[in-house]
């Protein structure tokens, strides 16, 4: 099962490069100008999705996400134009210091979600972590009480 | 850390109050044993109701090497004239005999009353003692010497020789002997009697020249049950003895009269001038001739002494060879003469058989060729064999002397026995710590005796007498465990496979008389009280004794317990084993509270090897319940058969495995490195998680935009 789903996700990675070319061109296509201000915009997910060593890339998912989502409200008008053939000005969008503040700050957020999140991970992991140690340890003193000293001895 | 402190504390707790349920057990059990006091049916000096020791009035003149003699009462009838014969403890005692002749009333024929264990007043023992009616008159030799006017044929024939054939011819019938006939056992009132002679091996404490040659050269205790024709020659010499008294054999000494004997015959070696009445020529004749089987009985003197004259003739002198065989200080004619030599000089057959001195004279005197063939094999064979394998020499060393005189008791270095005297023999070397042991041990082991029966079987009309057939019967069945040297076996199994009416030799039983499985569970559950602090109930002699008396051939192994070997192998555990089968064949009417406490006592520390507390808790307590109910068999029900072994070696098995996988585990929650890892990765799983929301939202939200 565990073997499936490994090939699965290799699968899934090696089919990920020409996926993301072919949304690309299609993007550019799409947004026309728009697409600079979209590479400009996610300029943090692609520096990330190269620097990123996390495993499963979980950094690049958060920031992405995060960054991404920053983005989507600005994009989505250039996208209905561009959905009509229409052209988009987004000369606008680049002189908008809020706008970029709002995407950079998301992304920024993303690594500040990451921070936190791992903090309150470490309570939450270190807190199971006791309980199950406990109650592990009053099973292992009831089966010395029920079973001797010998139970303990490696051999 | 102050967790497991507290932990460890519960544990501690725990196991102190179990250790304090196990002193109170214990103190439990004690205390039942200390203020344990079974009755004991035995009055001492009485045998049941009817008979007394009166252990005040010894009576020397009763006297034998086993056994003391005192006067008795019969208390149903005082009046009658009785004594008893105290035997000693670790001898043997003739109980076929007893058994036969009990309560046989021959005008004869000394009476035994009964026999049984009696715990005596001085020494403060049970022995076993034997109850006769005391023979009537005085002994033959006293009376001689009182009055040698009897020294006549007609007293002879009539007061004597009669009255004792008679006596002798019911033993016959009986398949019995007297084993030993001399003036000391004759008692004379009007009639001669024969006084018992039970409480000893048959002829142990006979005057050498009252044997015939093949019990003579035998050793006193291997002599052997052997028959009535011995009883015939010993009365012979003691007509002899009628009618020349004791400066009669005073030249017939113990190293020389069997070589006198060898070489001119026994008549002409006790009857040199044929200086006897006329009339006895015929009974000496046929009395002292060679062959027990040609020697005369009952049928022949009766009516010898009715006036049946029969002419015998005087046998021919024993001559084989045409040169005598020069050996050591002995000159032999004949093969037996030269058999009798060899073992006069055990050390130095080996130089004859080297020399081929031997082989040689029976090669030109003899000219038998299939013996000289024989024996030189033989010495071809001592030739082979280191000089220090002193078992193996003196094998062959038999071997020669058995092939020169077949008829001859079985000479093993320092030992010479007939068949039947194997079992008494093997008691007196045991009895004695003797060295010679060993070698009797291997006689057993190799199964020499075959060499000596196959020497018999050349006479195509041999037939072993019952006695020799059943102790052949014997060997054969304690071969294959005489190897064994585990409980239960050993020379202490020998012992009582051989001697089975023996009484228990265990040191524990020192001062007591116990001859079987039910006096033996009684004996030990009255020693409960006493000796249940110095150890097991059970040691080599009482286990051998149990195995023998049960007949058990295989190894004793407790297979219930075999997933516990320190279990298996306990002491203790074999004891409760053996003497619960034993409980079993007795019958369990019979309660042994004190056994049973003794055995709990024992167990109960055992019992620590049971890993689960529970368990063991569970076992201890009906331990505890089976000590008071005083069955062997219950005991052993819960402790062998309880199949809780396997159940708590599985248990065991199981709970290690899982504190092992805990421990495992508890390290695991303790690694900082994995705590970290997890964090990072929980902490990615959160921030993921937002994030896509997020995500979701801001696409949603786009969406309506557009």
């Amino acid at each position: 099962m565990s073997s499936d789903l490994s090939s699965l996700r290799s699968g899934g990675i090696k089919m990920a490069m020409p996926l993301t070319i072919i949304a690309l061109m299609a993007s550019a296509v799409i947004l026309q100008f728009g697409f600079i201000f979209l590479l400009l915009a996610i300029l943090p997910t692609i520096v990330i999705f190269f620097t990123d060593n996390s495993p499963g890339k979980s950094a690049f998912k958060v920031v992405g996400s995060c960054n991404f989502a920053a983005t989507l409200p600005y994009l989505a008008p250039i996208i209905h134009v561009g959905r009509h053939f229409g052209h988009y000005d987004i000369s606008f969008l680049l002189s908008n210091m809020t706008a970029w503040l709002i995407i950079y700050g998301a992304a920024a957020g993303g690594w500040c979600l990451i921070f936190l999140c791992r903090v309150i991970a470490n309570f939450i992991v270190i807190l199971v972590y006791e309980y199950s140690r406990t109650a592990l340890e009053s099973v292992q003193t009831q089966l010395v009480e029920e079973w001797g000293q010998r139970v303990t001895q490696k051999n | 850390m102050a967790v497991a402190e507290r932990k460890s504390v519960i544990i501690d707790e725990a196991s102190e109050k179990e250790v304090q349920v196990d002193v109170q057990s214990a103190a439990k059990l004690q205390e039942f044993l200390h203020s344990y006091r079974p009755t004991t049916e035995m009055r001492r000096d009485h045998l049941g109701e009817h008979y007394r020791v009166e252990i005040s009035q010894p009576l020397p003149e009763f006297d034998c090497k086993n056994a003391r003699a005192y006067a008795a009462t019969d208390l149903t009838n005082p009046a009658r004239r009785m004594f008893a014969h105290v035997c000693q403890p670790g001898t043997v005692q003739r109980q076929r005999v007893i058994s036969e002749l009990k309560g046989l009333l021959h005008p004869s024929l000394a009476m035994i009353a009964t026999s049984g264990p009696v715990e005596l007043s001085q020494p403060l023992e049970e022995r076993l003692v034997i109850f006769y009616e005391r023979p009537d008159g005085i002994k033959l030799s006293e009376l001689l010497q009182k009055n040698p006017g009897l020294r006549n044929p007609t007293f002879l024939c009539t007061n004597i020789i009669a009255p004792l054939i008679a006596g002798i011819q019911q033993l016959a019938e009986l398949g019995l002997s007297h084993g030993c006939i001399n003036p000391d056992t004759v008692y004379v009132h009007n009639m001669a009697m024969l006084a018992p002679a039970m409480a000893e091996p048959c002829g142990y404490s006979q005057v050498y020249y009252y044997e015939p040659l093949e019990r003579m050269k035998c050793l006193p205790a291997a002599k052997g049950e052997g028959n009535t024709a011995q009883d015939y020659y010993a009365l012979a010499v003691l007509a002899l003895y009628v009618l020349h008294g004791t400066e009669y054999f005073e030249k017939f000494t113990r190293e020389r009269l069997p070589y006198r004997i060898l070489q001119e015959g026994t008549y002409a070696t006790f009857l040199p001038n044929e200086d006897a009445p006329e009339i006895f020529f015929d009974f000496f004749r046929g009395i002292f001739c060679e062959n027990s089987a040609d020697r005369w009985d009952y049928s022949y003197i009766r009516p010898w002494l009715d006036g049946k004259r029969y002419n015998v003739l005087p046998p021919p002198s024993p001559l084989e060879s045409a040169r005598p065989f020069e050996f050591a200080d002995m000159t032999g004619d004949t093969r037996r003469q030269v058999a009798y030599a060899l073992t006069q000089n055990w050390d130095k057959i080996s130089d004859v058989l080297h020399s081929g001195r031997l082989s040689h004279w029976i090669a030109v005197s003899l000219r038998n060729k299939e013996l000289t063939e024989n024996v030189a094999r033989i010495a071809n064979s001592v030739t082979q064999i280191n000089s220090k394998n002193e078992i193996q020499l003196n094998e062959q060393f038999m071997r020669v002397v058995l092939l020169l005189d077949a008829q001859g008791p079985i000479h093993l270095g320092k030992l010479a026995f007939n068949i039947d005297g194997i079992d008494t023999l093997f008691a007196e070397l045991y009895a004695t710590k003797s060295q010679e042991l060993q070698g009797l041990i291997k006689y057993i082991e190799f199964n020499m005796t075959s060499f000596w029966l196959d020497q018999q079987r050349k006479d195509p009309e041999y037939m072993p007498p019952p006695l020799y057939n059943a102790m052949l019967a014997k060997l054969d069945r304690i071969r294959p465990i005489i190897r064994n040297n585990n409980l239960g076996f050993g020379p202490e199994r020998v012992l009582y496979d051989l001697n089975s009416d023996m009484a228990c030799q265990s040191p524990l039983l020192s001062g007591h008389y116990i001859a079987t499985l039910p006096a033996l569970l009684k004996r030990l559950d009255q020693l409960a009280a006493s000796m249940s602090r110095e150890g097991d109930p059970i040691d080599r002699h009482i286990a051998a004794f149990i195995t023998s008396k049960l007949g058990i051939q295989h190894e004793l192994r407790i297979n219930e317990l075999a997933a516990n070997p320190a279990l298996a192998g306990n002491k203790s555990i074999m004891s409760l084993y053996l003497l619960s089968l034993v409980q079993d064949k007795v019958g369990t009417a019979i309660k042994l509270p004190g056994l049973t406490h003794w055995l709990s006592l024992r167990i109960l520390p055992l019992l620590e090897d049971v890993h689960s507390r529970t368990l063991r808790q569970k076992l201890k307590n009906l331990l505890m319940e089976q000590a008071r109910g005083g069955r062997l068999s219950g005991l052993a029900e819960l402790v062998i058969y309880g199949d809780y072994v396997t159940a708590d070696r599985n248990g065991f098995q199981q709970a290690w495995q899982k504190y092992q996988a805990n421990a495992i585990k508890i390290e695991q929650y303790r690694s900082e490195n994995l705590i970290a890892k997890q964090s990072v990765r929980v902490g990615f799983s959160f921030a993921k998680g937002i994030a896509y929301v997020a995500l979701l939202i801001a696409f949603i939200g786009s969406l309506k935009g557009m």
